[in-house]
């Protein structure tokens, strides 16, 4: 956790300053602004297999489809293809392609997250949600319903045992 | 510039958000000789980003499925 919590691994303040502005890449206008075209603009990289080989050796090496996403899309914004917001954008979709491709080529991948998702499981709060959406949907019917009372079950007391006590 | 995790978190709120939707339910088509009504079309809505993304994520999603079920 130290390592990732390193302060100093940081620009020197006023680095930025350093070059003319408008000079880097990713000051300049980007070159996909929407989330579609960026998102087509990988596709079309990542599933070429001329250039994917390094990403299928990577994940064969182990590294986290969540780094190599992050990477591949920080990358992307500093060569001036698309903005920092629409990286996080598709970041998600980047990773579940990388995790199709991997699974196509047959490569034992790790996904990188810490609580893995397991699609089978179903969590407590989602049913409850569920529950609670489909009662709203119904509240009419529920009010129809008759209700079934239960019989009136004789009551089994001890017999009164007094002198004057009146058998029934 | 880093983005220090946001790929886990990013991806956990997009899954989360794609299970909570509800799927789109196939309604039976009425054939019969003298039926009069006729089945109307859905319009496909344009979509946003948002909505761009979420159809890509379960369209990738479905096809993983496919592979692992084979």
């Amino acid at each position: 956790m130290a390592e990732d919590n390193n302060l100093f691994d940081a620009p020197i303040p006023g680095q930025s300053l350093t070059a003319e502005p408008g000079a880097r890449p990713w000051q300049q206008p980007a070159q996909f602004p929407t989330v579609e075209e960026a998102f087509e603009f990988y596709v079309k990289r990542m599933t070429d297999p001329k250039i994917n080989d390094s990403l299928f050796d990577a994940l064969e090496m182990g590294t986290p489809v969540t780094a190599i996403a992050e990477i591949i899309v920080q990358s992307g914004v500093m060569e001036g293809k698309h903005t920092i917001d629409v990286s996080i954008q598709i970041l998600p979709v980047i990773m579940e392609l990388i995790a199709y491709l991997a699974e196509e080529m047959e490569i034992d991948y790790n996904m990188g997250m810490s609580n893995k998702i397991d699609q089978d499981i179903i969590p407590e709060s989602k049913i409850a949600l569920v529950v609670n959406k489909i009662k709203k949907q119904k509240p009419e019917e529920e009010n129809e319903m008759p209700m079934v009372e239960p019989e009136a079950m004789p009551e089994e007391g001890e017999e009164p045992t007094g002198l004057m006590s009146r058998r029934m | 510039m880093s983005l220090q995790g946001q790929a886990a978190k990013s991806y956990t709120n997009l899954m989360n958000k794609s299970m909570s939707n509800a799927p789109d339910v196939e309604e039976p088509a009425t054939t019969g000789l003298m039926n009069r009504s006729r089945p109307v079309k859905k319009e496909d809505k344009p979509l946003d980003s948002q909505g761009f993304l979420m159809e890509q994520f379960t369209q990738l999603q479905k096809l993983r499925a496919g592979l692992k079920n084979g």
